[in-house]
């Protein structure tokens, strides 16, 4: 079991964002902010470019990757 | 933008042609089918071209509509739902054209369904094999 967990909401957050702006930013729907944030969503490479970009982070620094043990 | 507006002001002009023609051909029964489909062309092209018009007065609502239109997860939802479509469309199909054989309909309705069913097939072969090269 496999699991992407990330940190873009605590991000928004520390920089006082709303998720409209954050959307707005990165040319996205306010729903997909809110899917991403909630592990709903896992975004396209490209846009996970962007939103590292956007913070100024390393993509890993991010998103997590969890890899689970065995089936 | 622009090549867009160009095929609504032809798209509304052929429309406009068409009623004229179903006008013209009142008495008879393709004057009605032509008035019809020039009508739904006009109105389209028009709701289109006047969207276009207050699209261009508002920046911040042309953005929305670009956002909302390129959206990832709108766009994954769209294909998702489309495929689920495909899927009990085929699943759907094959009873249908079943039961219009056992109900003697003539011979070539059914022929149609079916070769509408091939079709489809046909498209998402071509579609598959052709996305399967590319990446």
């Amino acid at each position: 079991m496999t699991q992407l967990e990330n940190r873009v909401a605590e991000l928004r957050r520390e920089r006082d964002l709303t998720q409209e702006e954050l959307a707005d930013a990165l040319e996205v729907s306010r729903q997909t902010i809110s899917s991403i944030e909630n592990g709903r969503y896992n975004p396209s490479l490209e846009l996970a470019f962007r939103i590292a970009g956007f913070f100024g982070l390393a993509i890993e620094e991010i998103f997590i990757f969890e890899e689970g043990e065995g089936e | 933008m622009n090549q867009k507006r160009a095929r609504d002001i032809a798209g509304f002009v052929l429309g406009l042609v068409l009623v004229l023609i179903g006008i013209a051909l009142w008495e008879k029964r393709a004057g009605g089918v032509l008035m019809g489909l020039g009508a739904g062309l006009m109105g389209m092209c028009a709701a289109q071209l006047y969207l276009g018009w207050v699209v261009s007065k508002d920046p911040k609502l042309a953005k929305q509509l670009r956002i909302e239109e390129q959206d990832e997860r709108a766009v994954y939802i769209n294909n998702f739902a489309k495929a689920k479509a495909f899927d009990f469309l085929h699943f759907l199909v094959p009873p249908f054209l079943l039961i219009l054989s056992l109900a003697r309909v003539p011979l070539w309705i059914v022929l149609l369904g079916v070769s509408v069913y091939v079709v489809d097939w046909v498209v998402y072969f071509v579609f598959h094999v052709k996305k399967s090269r590319e990446i």
